[in-house]
């Protein structure tokens, strides 16, 4: 047991480590309330709760007594949904614009996300007292009169709240995706790399590799794409640059793979043995075992050239 | 290869200056050799839970193993069997090296045939010691069938790699991937073989100290 608390215990060193990663981020740099920055600033704070409920769960004794009741959905929902929910609505307002080649609308944006906030937080943050209360997880119902009726009619109300946020941001995405304004290479004024592209960006990237110099590449003096004789051109073929590990001095040229139908045999082999699985038909699964052994062979097997000059 | 950083024009930015263009690198070589290497190590973790399962199970039990520890002339044998494969293995790269392409062939074959020997062996000794300790028996061998599985799966993934090397139009550098298929099916097989090493001493004789 003591192991076992201990061991719990250990995910939280990890996740602090990484907290104080992106307050240190945020610390150094100059943050812009953007509708994707607000999404960030509100997964890093649905995060640290997640993590301190998630502590305490570690605590053998706390955890004997709300084990396997609504404390825990609060938990993992804390964790996955603001961890993951969160960010990705995040990446979505920051770099749409660099796929779809049009800005997302900010005020829409941001009504979206107050509404996914209150309502993520209304949905969630009552099942801590519900848990403490008693109700068990996993159950579709429950009797009248245990004393938890108002929180859930309040977790009913934050749910609708929270998918009218998501679904306005989907709505967002769609409209803004065809009749957004032009962003532009760089609306951010951002420093990584991707933004000296135009958007939305070629399919081969930059023509020159570029080379970085510094940690803001865009807001150096340094002109990443700089080279006169084309020297740092591969047009041959789908490659591209070896490099050494930590000076990235060019060592030599690696073939990126070519357009082949054999991954998608190989995920839908994968699918077919998860679904095998499922149905516990177990000596069926070296159907898609093997099938998926001799795709990968396929795959891997040296092809003839095609030069393409 | 004079790809080197020089300063530019400017004096503030540094490029790269070269007469000759990046194209005439060399094709890179090793990069199978490093995706190998991570796969084992991920690999490796994998073992490291298991080991870490086997000694967490143990940990406050009266007896461990609870009954008599596992019988110890088959997983010897294994070793050894294991061991000279490797030789032939190590010798068929030495001779890949010096160019004679079919002889490392042969080394393969052998390697292949070792390697069905002990996968022979371990059928073997999975019935003679399931019989009386069986895997739904208790925590003990439970977590000992579920290492020796996983084991044995990764050996016959490491027998299809080699098999694959073998079956390959070359076996060296080449232009095109898969590059240098002989190192890194060696690369796999030295692993499951270390792997083996680490549980004959941890599951085998450790009980018997």
């Amino acid at each position: 047991m003591s192991y076992f608390s201990a061991a719990s215990m250990m995910i939280s060193i990890f996740s602090t480590i990484q907290v104080y990663a992106w307050i240190a981020t945020l610390w150094k740099g100059k943050p812009v309330l953007t509708t994707s920055m607000c999404f960030a600033l509100a997964f890093i704070a649905m995060f640290i709760i997640g993590g301190l409920n998630g502590t305490i769960t570690a605590l053998i004794p706390f955890d004997w007594q709300l084990n396997d009741s609504y404390w825990i959905v609060a938990h993992i929902h804390y964790v996955l949904v603001g961890a993951n929910l969160f960010p990705v609505l995040a990446g979505f307002y920051y770099w749409l614009p660099k796929m779809t080649g049009r800005m997302m609308n900010e005020r829409v944006g941001m009504i979206s996300f107050w509404l996914t906030l209150i309502g993520f937080n209304a949905t969630f943050f009552p099942m801590h007292f519900l848990g403490l209360m008693g109700m068990p997880r996993r159950i579709y119902t429950y009797g009248g009169g245990m004393g938890w009726d108002d929180w859930n009619l309040a977790m009913t109300v934050g749910a609708f709240l929270l998918g009218a946020g998501i679904v306005l941001s989907v709505i967002n995405f769609l409209v803004s995706a065809r009749y957004g304004r032009p962003a532009g290479p760089n609306p951010w004024n951002a420093d990584t790399l991707e933004w000296s592209m135009p958007s939305p960006p070629p399919p081969y990237g930059s023509i020159h590799i570029p080379t970085v110099q510094s940690r803001h590449p865009l807001w150096d003096e340094h002109d990443e794409e700089y080279d006169p004789e084309d020297a740092r051109v591969l047009d041959r073929e789908r490659m591209t640059l070896s490099t050494t590990w930590l000076d990235a001095q060019p060592i030599g040229l690696a073939k990126m793979p070519e357009d082949s139908i054999w991954p998608l045999v190989l995920s839908l082999a994968i699918g077919a043995l998860a679904a095998l699985v499922l149905v516990k038909s177990m000596w069926w699964t070296l159907a898609p075992i093997i099938a998926g052994l001799a795709v990968m062979a396929m795959w891997l097997w040296p092809k003839e050239e095609k030069r393409a000059s | 290869m004079n790809v080197n950083a020089a300063v530019a024009g400017d004096g503030a930015s540094r490029e790269w200056v070269n007469a000759a263009s990046i194209r005439d690198l060399p094709i890179d070589q090793a990069r199978g050799t490093v995706a190998m290497g991570w796969f084992i190590v991920s690999e490796a973790m994998i073992f490291v839970g298991l080991f870490f399962s086997y000694y967490y199970l143990g940990h406050g039990q009266p007896r461990w193993p609870i009954g008599d520890p596992p019988a110890l002339p088959l997983p010897t044998a294994m070793v050894a069997i294991l061991l000279l494969s490797c030789i032939a293995l190590w010798a068929g790269g030495r001779l890949l090296r010096q160019g004679r392409d079919v002889s490392a062939r042969y080394a393969l074959v052998l390697t292949i045939l070792l390697g069905c020997g002990f996968l022979v062996l371990n059928a073997l000794d999975y019935n003679s010691e399931s019989t009386s300790n069986p895997p739904t028996g208790n925590s003990y061998t439970s977590i000992f069938y579920v290492i020796e599985g996983v084991h044995a799966a990764h050996l016959i993934l490491g027998l299809l790699f080699l098999l694959y090397a073998l079956l390959l139009p070359r076996l060296g550098p080449t232009d095109k991937p898969p590059h240098g298929s002989y190192r890194n099916a060696a690369m796999y097989w030295y692993f499951v073989t270390a792997v083996w090493f680490v549980m004959y001493a941890i599951l085998f004789i450790g009980p018997r100290r």
